[in-house]
């Protein structure tokens, strides 16, 4: 049968080594100071297990480090001025386009060139009869707009 | 829960006003001459050099047109003309074609302005016809010296507008 | 409410103005498209949507003298009903041809002594005429047909006092085209009206 490795006995005394870092342990536990490794820990289980009152001091440091950090408020100044930068920017851009400013003067293409609507009275050379003469004056109109969208027709086209 | 409705508050009055400025210029709040009136109020501007008679065109449209009821296409400006023309040619067809070109827009012009004397003349012609018309049934329905006083005011008036418009037109057509 | 969903709207709201700016301004640099623009004026280019108008318009006017020459009134009368009806995109033109059509109409119903109604179709045709216009003129006038033929009808009828109002009214009306007409003839030989 082979050696196996020599399991301490739980019953043995503590060693003074044990003593020292179950010493440590306690002091850890009864201060408030930073320690490391399973002091944490301990801490903290024992925090859940029976949470005490923050001690005066304790809790003085927490309000100081929070007033002290101003995330909140300089959040909510960023927020603001983002917006309104943002609204600034939109009008900018608005304004920008309305005037056109920053748009390279375009060379004029026969293509935008369009035929607008406009009156119909240069059409008619003569006074209109008393009554009647409203199919006449419509014909008329439209053969009239008919070559005007043919134009437009073309200049979109480019063909002319 | 305040300083976001107060953010909000900012942010709107920030956006309303951007608003009103893109919806004043976009509503007209600058003069634009090259579109073309409802019902021709231009006339009351610049009568002559854009008469009701005159195609107008839309925005960003070349200066030459021809009145009328079909548009005519512009007449092609020098720099329409291929690249490989222009090279190719000296500077006396050049000028040449320039000539030729300021020849073809005085002539335009000039169609244009006697295009549009005539289109404002036939308009004038009409109103006036139809003024008389509505003058004489206002004075076929006399029944007070009241009457009487607004039946010769507007025979005076009338009387006034045939005589401008004969001596801006001539005979109107029957 | 959460901070987060006030930003949110704070946002929503930022975006849809920016939106609605940017629109706007490319409102105000394309002018020369007819539609679109919440403040489009006459002016943009003839487009299919005008034409069409106009060619419906065209049909239903010979339709209406199909009729009328056929002794059917009150057909040729559905027929400019269907024309003023129709939408019509924003033109000059359009206008013109609707104050025209109304004016038509107004025309017809007085014939038949419906002057109810003719006065309701000068009254519509009174919005697409605001400005001093032939047409307005003209629709005017024929308003105090309507008055004067219903002076003369209340008069027939022995209610003088009615009709010594609407004679009333009808001088108004005539006096009132007469002044339009009178602006559209100062408006067509203007400053350069002079020209012989």
């Amino acid at each position: 049968m082979p050696d196996r490795p020599e399991t301490p006995d739980p019953d043995a005394p503590p060693s003074e080594e044990e003593l020292a870092r179950a010493k440590e342990l306690r002091d850890a536990l009864e201060s408030s100071a930073p320690a490391g490794g399973g002091a944490e820990l301990a801490r903290a289980l024992s925090a859940a297990w029976s949470p005490k009152d923050l001690s005066a001091e304790a809790r003085r440091a927490l309000v100081k480090r929070a007033l002290a950090a101003p995330t909140l408020q300089r959040r909510r100044r960023v927020m603001r001025a983002s917006f309104a930068a943002g609204a600034l920017v939109a009008i900018a851009a608005g304004a920008a386009l309305v005037f056109g400013i920053g748009r390279a003067p375009q060379p004029m293409p026969a293509a935008d060139a369009y035929v607008s609507t406009r009156s119909t009275q240069p059409l008619f050379s003569g006074p209109f009869p008393r009554t009647g003469g409203e199919t006449a004056r419509v014909d008329r109109i439209a053969v009239a707009r008919a070559a005007d969208l043919r134009e437009n027709e073309f200049a979109r086209w480019g063909v002319r | 829960m305040r300083s976001a409705m107060e953010g909000l508050v900012i942010d709107s009055r920030c956006v309303v006003c951007g608003l009103v400025l893109a919806l004043s210029m976009c509503g007209g709040g600058r003069p634009e001459p090259p579109v073309a009136p409802a019902n021709a109020p231009a006339t009351e501007a610049a009568p002559a050099p854009a008469s009701p008679g005159s195609t107008r065109r839309a925005p960003a449209m070349a200066p030459l047109e021809v009145p009328g009821s079909k548009a005519v296409a512009p007449a092609p400006a020098p720099a329409a003309a291929p690249p490989s023309e222009v090279s190719e040619a000296d500077t006396v067809p050049n000028s040449r074609e320039a000539q030729r070109t300021a020849a073809r827009d005085e002539l335009i012009r000039a169609e244009r302005s006697l295009d549009a004397s005539a289109s404002d003349c036939a308009g004038a012609c009409r109103a006036l016809s139809s003024m008389a018309r509505a003058i004489a049934h206002l004075c076929a329905l006399v029944d007070s010296p009241d009457d009487q006083r607004r039946c010769d005011g507007a025979t005076q008036r009338l009387a006034a507008a045939r005589e401008r418009v004969r001596q801006s037109c001539g005979a109107c057509p029957p | 409410m959460n901070r987060w969903r006030w930003m949110l709207v704070r946002w929503c709201v930022l975006l849809a103005a920016t939106t609605a700016l940017l629109e706007l301004a490319a409102c105000r640099a394309e002018k020369g498209t007819v539609s679109g623009c919440p403040s489009a004026t006459a002016g943009g280019a003839v487009d299919e949507s005008v034409m069409a108008f106009l060619s419906a318009a065209r049909s239903l006017h010979h339709e209406a003298d199909v009729k009328d020459r056929s002794g059917d009134r009150a057909g040729a009368v559905a027929s400019l009903e269907r024309l003023v009806a129709m939408p019509g995109p924003r033109a000059t033109e359009v206008d013109e041809v609707l104050a025209d059509a109304y004016g038509r109409l107004a025309e017809m119903r007085l014939e038949t002594k419906d002057w109810a109604g003719a006065d309701r179709d000068v009254q519509a045709g009174l919005e697409h005429a605001r400005e001093p216009t032939y047409f307005r003129g003209h629709l005017l006038e024929v308003s105090g047909l309507i008055e004067e033929a219903r002076a003369a009808a209340l008069a027939d009828g022995g209610d003088r006092d009615e009709a010594t109002r609407a004679r009333a009214h009808a001088v108004d009306l005539f006096e009132r085209a007469a002044g339009v007409q009178e602006q559209v003839i100062e408006r067509a030989l203007g400053d350069g009206g002079a020209r012989d």
